[in-house]
């Protein structure tokens, strides 16, 4: 049994890379490349399902034993870095997600890029970036975690960049880039500083170990700082970057202008959410640092307030699932910080199912609008599009947490798990924002269903048509996801919460199942209606005027140009970092570069040709001088040798 | 008796070696080096080295020396061609380092030994009388350092053809 | 038996020697024969170590100078002759082209 896990965890990776290789290289045609991608991918999840069976039937303790090293990949003294896969609980049911979303993504797209200009490209950096993610879940050390965690940087980047022609698209896959070098810098300290400390990268050595950082400190310009809080705050800055949380969060609005499907695949279902199976992962770190990982709660649940708040005022309809993505984000870090590690990670998978979803569903509006992507152009497309309507529909109330939908289960129990209290104490007034949010990402959702598939269509010049079947179906797919995922940790059975039992027993980190609160439940379930309801009214049956004006400006006035224009964080960030960069960049070309670094190297070409000038006067032409000097070269080793080394 | 004879081969071979150095006529200087090199020979026989003492007047008092001669009379360079001496300061500095070079070795042979140097113990005092001979010689040659010796027989061809060429290509410059 | 030590003082003697030939000598003919004379005690100090250890390979190795001193000299002597031809000079003062 062990032997075939052994054999097939390794195949989970290879089969999308395969995939990648072959459309790579022998594949010209856009819609086989799809196929081959996506069969590539569907192998993937069927192996990934079969490790999966075979790891349940193991006994509960040797779970987390399944370590394949396929070989040494670094051997440089102290650093010994396995190329090796850990296939445990959590990245189990990350695999899963993973490929089995992307698997549906993927031939969702085969739909979708059907008309772009270079599909094969796509399915490459899709099956690339399906290979990369793995590798990060399954790596067994920080480092391979680390190639993965640049890998899918990389193919985000690529894709989102993917239409290259638009200047919107390159400025974004830069920006993306750029955030996230700034993060994975923070994640590189960490294990750096992890390293130092424990001599290897192993999560085996270190997770038994980390007990060890308690009462150690280091010394620095801000005084003495614990070493496990500076290592999970190195961390956090990593995990920043990639879940897209304050303050780095605002390339994932611009990575809209990628593919939608690679989208939901990306920015919605998997790699964002890296960051926050980094601060899973690494939970033996982050408990013993309760002040990082109270920072960690706050950052959460600040980026998930006021990236719900922005999504209520944005027109584009992938804008608007962006914000959501990064609120919804900043639900699972705020849970991860609390240390209510399952009800993370549960939100993470319900929201990679029913975000998906979305993305998918707002990428079949748009091909069958023939891409409009702005909500106040469309209006009324329920008749035309009703399978998308009603996934859509069902993904929505997923999201606003309704009952019995996916999110109902996974955002209520983060919310229970504020009020009732995690190892670090309870926390009423961020699960109070956590409810007040949940409410405006109802609103926000019911805003956009209403403006796009509700009332009437408002710019006639298109004719919207129902997408085919081979993207109607994965909406399908993934709408019946979207209910049943939520029961994969229902009260009173906990299924999740006992699979990943065995992750958690190494630091001790096992926190009892969360006792179902019927009042909190009511709570937040009349309170996303409620909000769903005023949103219907504001939104639904309205006449439109021509200039097309959001009827919230009326009550929110200066609040709701602050929605619209994201609170200005980029023109913040524009004006603090992007111009007083630029202005060094120009000072140090005009000014700097010709005449310091310029200067220094023509001075130096100077120097010698001055001292070439001065060491002609040595060069005689007679041999006897020469031969002279070299006898003086002669005599002096002589007399080392002769006086110095004999005694 | 064998050290009286050492220190008189000695004192001729450097005195001829000094005579060379300083005399003015180069034909002179050619002579007293034949005169060393004979000084050095009868040393090789007091050192076991038959063998080569008689290599060392046949090829080096013999063939050297007589090209050195040919070539000195050749050129007509037997006087002089000291008029032009770029470096003045050149002889002062040459004897000092001259001084200081004779003391290293003085100092590292007599004063602080190696152990290579160290008066003979052991191996060394027994049947040396046999290593020198022709025979020992021959089958060293013949046997370990078979490859270098023919590479030799090479270097002296490559040499040999080398003098020719150099010759040969001004003479036709001459012509032309 | 004579030491070693002797042999070796004579051979550093002759070497120094030559070397003040070669460097205060200008007629290019004396400096060779000092060269020559360097060679010779070199080989002295080979000979003297040769039965020092009571092995023959100091003498082999003497064998070897004087033979690449024959071809040396050959060669040695022909560009000699070249220089003259070319400037009519056998002093090394003379030939100074490769003034910097």
């Amino acid at each position: 049994m062990e032997e075939l896990l052994f054999t097939l965890i390794p195949a989970i990776i290879v089969l999308p890379l395969i995939g990648a290789l072959i459309n790579m290289f022998a594949i010209r045609d856009g819609r086989r490349a799809g196929l081959i991608a996506s069969a590539a991918c569907v192998a993937s999840f069927v192996v990934g399902l079969t490790a999966f069976i075979l790891l349940a039937g193991l006994p509960h303790e040797e779970r987390t034993h399944v370590d394949v090293t396929l070989w040494q990949w670094i051997d440089a003294g102290p650093l010994q870095v396995p190329f090796g896969f850990l296939f445990d609980p959590l990245s189990a049911v990350m695999v899963l997600l993973i490929t089995g979303v992307g698997s549906l993504i993927h031939v969702f797209s085969i739909g979708y890029m059907a008309h772009d200009a270079r599909p094969v490209r796509y399915f490459v950096y899709l099956n690339l970036f399906v290979a990369a993610m793995l590798i990060l879940v399954l790596a067994n050390n920080y480092l391979l975690l680390f190639l993965g965690w640049e890998g899918v940087g990389l193919c985000s980047y690529l894709l989102i960049g993917h239409s290259f022609e638009r200047k919107e698209a390159r400025y974004a896959s830069m920006k993306a880039f750029v955030m996230n070098r700034i993060g994975d810098f923070g994640l590189m300290l960490a294990i750096l500083a992890l390293f130092q400390r424990f001599g290897s990268l192993n999560y085996g050595v270190i997770f038994p170990r980390a007990g060890e950082l308690v009462g150690q400190q280091i010394d620095w310009v801000l005084g003495p700082t614990a070493v496990a809080s500076a290592i999970a705050f190195c961390m956090l800055i990593g995990v920043t970057g990639k879940s897209a949380q304050i303050p780095l969060w605002t390339w994932l609005p611009d990575a809209m202008a990628g593919p939608t499907p690679a989208s939901a695949l990306i920015h919605a279902a998997t790699m964002v959410t890296s960051g926050v199976y980094l601060i899973v992962r690494s939970h033996a770190i982050f408990i013993l640092t309760p002040s990082v990982s109270n920072t960690t709660v706050y950052i959460g649940v600040a980026t998930a307030f006021i990236a719900a708040s922005i999504a209520i005022g944005q027109y584009d309809i992938k804008r608007v699932l962006a914000f959501s993505t990064v609120s919804q984000l900043g639900f699972m870090v705020a849970a991860a910080g609390m240390g209510a590690y399952t009800a993370a990670i549960f939100h993470l998978l319900t929201h990679g199912v029913f975000k998906a979803l979305l993305f998918l569903g707002a990428g079949s509006v748009i091909h069958g609008a023939h891409d409009v992507q702005d909500m106040r152009r469309m209006g009324g497309l329920r008749t035309a599009m009703p399978a998308t309507f009603w996934t859509y529909l069902a993904g929505t109330a997923a999201l606003a947490g309704i009952f019995p939908m996916a999110g109902f289960w996974s955002k209520d129990e983060i919310v229970g798990s504020a009020f009732h209290g995690t190892r670090f104490g309870t926390y009423p007034v961020v699960g109070t924002i956590l409810i007040i949010t949940a409410a405006l990402t109802a609103f926000y959702m019911t805003r956009q269903v209403s403006l796009v598939f509700l009332g009437r269509q408002r710019d006639t010049s298109y004719h919207a048509h129902e997408s085919e079947g081979i993207m109607t179906i994965p909406l399908w797919i993934l709408a019946a996801g979207s209910l049943i995922v939520g029961l994969i940790n229902i009260p009173g059975f906990y299924f999740l919460e006992h699979w990943l039992e065995p992750v958690f027993e190494v630091a001790h980190a096992v926190g009892e199942p969360l006792p179902f609160s019927f009042t909190l439940a009511i709570i937040t379930v009349a309170l996303a209606l409620g909000a769903a309801f005023i949103a219907y009214q504001v939104y639904a049956n309205r006449q439109w005027k021509k200039t097309f004006r959001d009827p919230l400006t009326r009550y929110l006035g200066v609040f709701f140009e602050g929605f619209e224009h994201r609170w200005y964080a980029d023109d913040v960030y524009e004006a603090m970092f992007v111009r007083p960069f630029k202005a060094t960049a120009s000072f140090l070309s005009r000014i700097f570069d010709p005449m310091g670094i310029d200067g220094l190297v023509n001075g130096a070409a100077r120097l010698v040709g001055l001292g070439g000038r001065g060491y002609r006067v040595l060069q005689t032409g007679y041999i006897r001088s020469y031969t002279l000097v070299f006898l003086m070269g002669v005599v002096a080793v002589l007399g080392y040798f002769g006086f110095a080394t004999v005694r | 008796m064998e050290l009286a004879l050492f220190i008189i081969t000695a004192l001729v071979t450097v005195g001829a070696a000094v005579a060379m150095v300083l005399s003015h006529n180069a034909v002179h200087s050619a002579l007293w080096l034949v005169l060393n090199f004979f000084g050095v020979a009868i040393l090789y026989l007091l050192l076991n080295a038959p063998f080569l003492a008689m290599v060392q007047i046949t090829v080096y008092a013999g063939a050297i020396m007589v090209l050195f001669l040919f070539v000195i009379m050749l050129l007509g360079s037997e006087k002089g061609q000291e008029e032009v001496n770029g470096l003045p300061w050149q002889t002062p500095v040459a004897l000092v380092l001259a001084v200081v070079l004779v003391s290293i070795a003085g100092y590292a042979v007599f004063v602080s030994p190696t152990p290579a140097l160290a008066t003979q113990s052991g191996a060394a005092g027994t049947s040396t009388l046999t290593i020198g001979a022709p025979d020992e010689v021959a089958r060293s040659l013949f046997t370990t350092y078979l490859l270098p010796f023919e590479i030799t027989s090479v270097l002296l061809l490559v040499a040999l053809i080398g003098a020719v060429v150099l010759t040969l290509k001004s003479r036709e410059g001459d012509r032309a | 038996m004579v030491p070693t030590e002797y042999y070796v003082m004579l051979s550093a003697l002759l070497f120094t020697i030559g070397v003040t030939g070669v460097l205060t000598r200008r007629n290019a003919l004396v400096v060779f024969m000092s060269v020559e004379l360097m060679l010779n005690s070199a080989n002295l100090a080979l000979v003297a170590f040769s039965r020092r250890w009571n092995h023959v390979d100091g003498q082999i190795l003497t064998f070897f100078v004087i033979t690449v001193a024959a071809a040396e000299v050959a060669v040695g002597l022909a560009l000699l002759v070249g220089i003259f031809r070319t400037r009519r000079t056998t002093n090394v003062d003379e030939v100074n082209t490769m003034r910097g």
